[in-house]
């Protein structure tokens, strides 16, 4: 039964990450390998906060939020001048940066050692211990992200969002700030991507920075592409999917080590499997078709 | 004196390493259209089936080497044949290709993972690491080969390219795919000659990392970085903008070693190819791209 709720909070943060990734790249079409960094940064600053400063549970997800949307903010601002393949490149630059910083400013951030002890968080007076407890700080959340996810993408700000995806140049003549959009859900993909740093951190109670690399970032982009991009519960199913696969693994009785990468093999091939016969996932709306590459 | 001229050495050694691999994804992304991540797989697979021949099959070192190489250029081509290309006739664009190609490398790098596991493994021996005296400075065997491969590949490659048939088809393909197709170079087979060109410097350059560095799963992604970096700086369409970019990439990480801790060069390159991007993306010797033509 703990292994049950175990896994449905690691369902829960994910769904959190996948659903902000696919509003960044699924319905506007930008594809990044940043997300990790975001996640990163949300579950540093509540730790740094909780550890150092002993603030409230609520100022620190405000601050993480706002820190990761700020790093959101500088990394959408690349994507106006930079176009598909180059953009890409320029995520996974921002990456790499941001998992450099984090492993090697060891004086602020623990560097690998990570930060352990990360208290446990308290809502509204209520002390949240058990893990039952935690599941449903985190499906609230994921409610919450799903919900306002879903009215961003039914309103006219997502609508603009879908026509930047299709034909950006069309939108830009249609006379929206296109920039200002791709600048935007990016703080927004961000600020969300923190919230589930910041469960992640209070959940573990000890952070580094391996959970936060750009193995990581590929994998919350396979769960968004394999569930489906540009839809609204194609990131739940994806990260429904992608989260048991490896603890299903392990039931078989194979040794931990074999699972993981055995994890890996198969989310590798389902990409590239997807890829070849089903480019926009299960329950998916946007297959990435972009610019035709030379046939 | 010597400490000067083993840190031009040193960075020579690195320059020409982060050169051969670069110079195979400049090749996969012109005539592939394409970021190919795999070819990082690629690396891997050139180090490890060098290691297997070596110490399960009792080949003498050199001749690991090249067998292993010739695996690499199997798989490439593999991969070529039956994933990227049944792609392409599908008309998936760049992006399906680059995460394609994402998904190919997460699963043989898994794959050699789950064999050989994770802990560091070298093909160095005692003789090889010892290294000559040359200069004032030590130098390794296999480090003089991949200088003299660099230096080989920067003559002979654009040479190739524009003097024979196949590598003429190839700058024809990269330059006008669709006019390449009319004037009735079989497009294909070039793309699987020249993948077979790339994945075997891939390879190549996957047996050199495994002679001067420790050969881990990950391999492929600390190449995959440097490579990409050099590529775009480079500008992204000539082997010479390639070379530039790779001695400046061996400057840059020598000297920043000796300047600051090692632990920042990844913050450090990648800062320079952010800049790049955002003031010069199309590299020092680069076209400038536009975002649509009508």
């Amino acid at each position: 039964m703990e292994y049950l709720v175990h896994i449905l909070i690691l369902i829960g943060i994910y769904i959190i990450l996948s659903v902000s990734l696919d509003l960044i790249a699924g319905y506007t079409g930008l594809l990044s390998i940043a997300h990790a960094a975001f996640y990163g940064v949300g579950a540093y600053v509540a730790a740094l906060m909780a550890l150092k400063f002993h603030s409230p549970f609520l100022v620190n997800i405000v601050c993480a939020v706002v820190l990761s949307g700020l790093l959101g903010a500088l990394v959408g601002i690349p994507s106006l001048r930079i176009r598909d393949d180059y953009f890409v490149i320029a995520t996974f630059a921002f990456q790499v940066i941001t998992f450099s910083v984090l492993n090697n400013w060891v004086s602020f951030t623990g560097g690998p050692m990570g930060l352990p002890g990360i208290p446990q968080p308290t809502v509204f007076g209520l002390k949240i211990s058990s893990h039952l407890g935690f599941l449903i700080l985190v499906g609230i959340l994921c409610a919450l992200t799903m919900s306002v996810t879903q009215r961003i993408v039914r309103s006219p700000f997502g609508r603009v969002l879908k026509a930047i995806r299709e034909d950006e140049v069309f939108a830009q003549a249609a006379g929206k700030n296109v920039a200002a959009y791709k600048v935007f859900v990016f703080v927004i993909g961000a600020g969300m991507a923190a919230v589930a740093g910041v469960m992640y951190a209070h959940y573990i109670n000890f952070i580094d920075p391996t959970s936060f690399t750009v193995m990581e970032s590929i994998f919350i982009l396979s769960i968004v592409i394999i569930g489906g991009a540009g839809s609204l519960w194609g990131p739940v199913v994806g990260a429904v999917v992608l989260v048991i696969l490896p603890e299903a693994l392990r039931f078989i009785g194979l040794p931990s080590s074999v699972a993981a990468n055995l994890r890996q093999i198969i989310y590798g091939g389902l990409l590239v499997a997807f890829m070849m016969w089903r480019p926009r996932g299960f329950l998916g709306e946007y297959a990435f078709q972009g610019k035709e590459a030379q046939e | 004196m010597g400490d000067y001229s083993q840190l031009v050495a040193n960075i020579l050694i690195s320059a020409a390493g982060i050169f051969i691999f670069a110079v195979a994804l400049l090749l996969a992304y012109r005539v592939g259209g394409m970021l190919n991540f795999a070819y990082g797989a690629l690396l891997t697979c050139g180090a490890y089936s060098a290691l297997v021949l070596k110490n399960y099959c009792a080949f003498p070192v050199f001749a690991a080497a090249a067998v292993g190489v010739i695996v690499t250029v199997g798989l490439g081509c593999t991969m070529e044949n039956y994933v990227f290309r049944v792609l392409r006739r599908k008309g998936a664009s760049s992006l399906v290709l680059l995460l394609a190609s994402l998904g190919l490398y997460i699963s043989l790098v898994s794959i050699i993972a789950m064999v050989f596991g994770e802990g560091s493994k070298t093909l160095r021996s005692e003789m090889v690491s010892e290294g000559i005296a040359v200069l004032g400075t030590r130098i390794t065997l296999p480090q003089m080969l991949a200088m003299a491969t660099s230096v080989i590949l920067v003559i002979c490659l654009p040479l190739f390219l524009r003097y024979t048939r196949i590598g003429r088809a190839a700058l024809a393909l990269a330059s006008d795919f669709d006019l390449a197709r009319i004037a009735g170079i079989h497009t294909e087979r070039v793309r699987l000659y020249i993948t077979a060109i790339a994945a075997g410097l891939a390879g190549v350059a996957g047996v050199f990392a495994g002679f001067d560095r420790n050969i881990i799963p990950t391999m492929g992604m600390s190449a995959l970085m440097a490579g990409i970096v050099t590529v775009v700086i480079g500008g992204g369409r000539s082997i010479a903008g390639v070379a530039l970019a790779a001695m400046a990439l061996g400057v840059l990480q020598n000297l920043g070693a000796w300047a600051m801790s090692a632990q920042w060069e990844n913050t450090v390159t990648f800062g320079v190819l952010l800049a790049f991007l955002l003031v010069r993306p199309e590299g020092v010797m680069g076209k400038r791209l536009t975002k649509a033509t009508v």
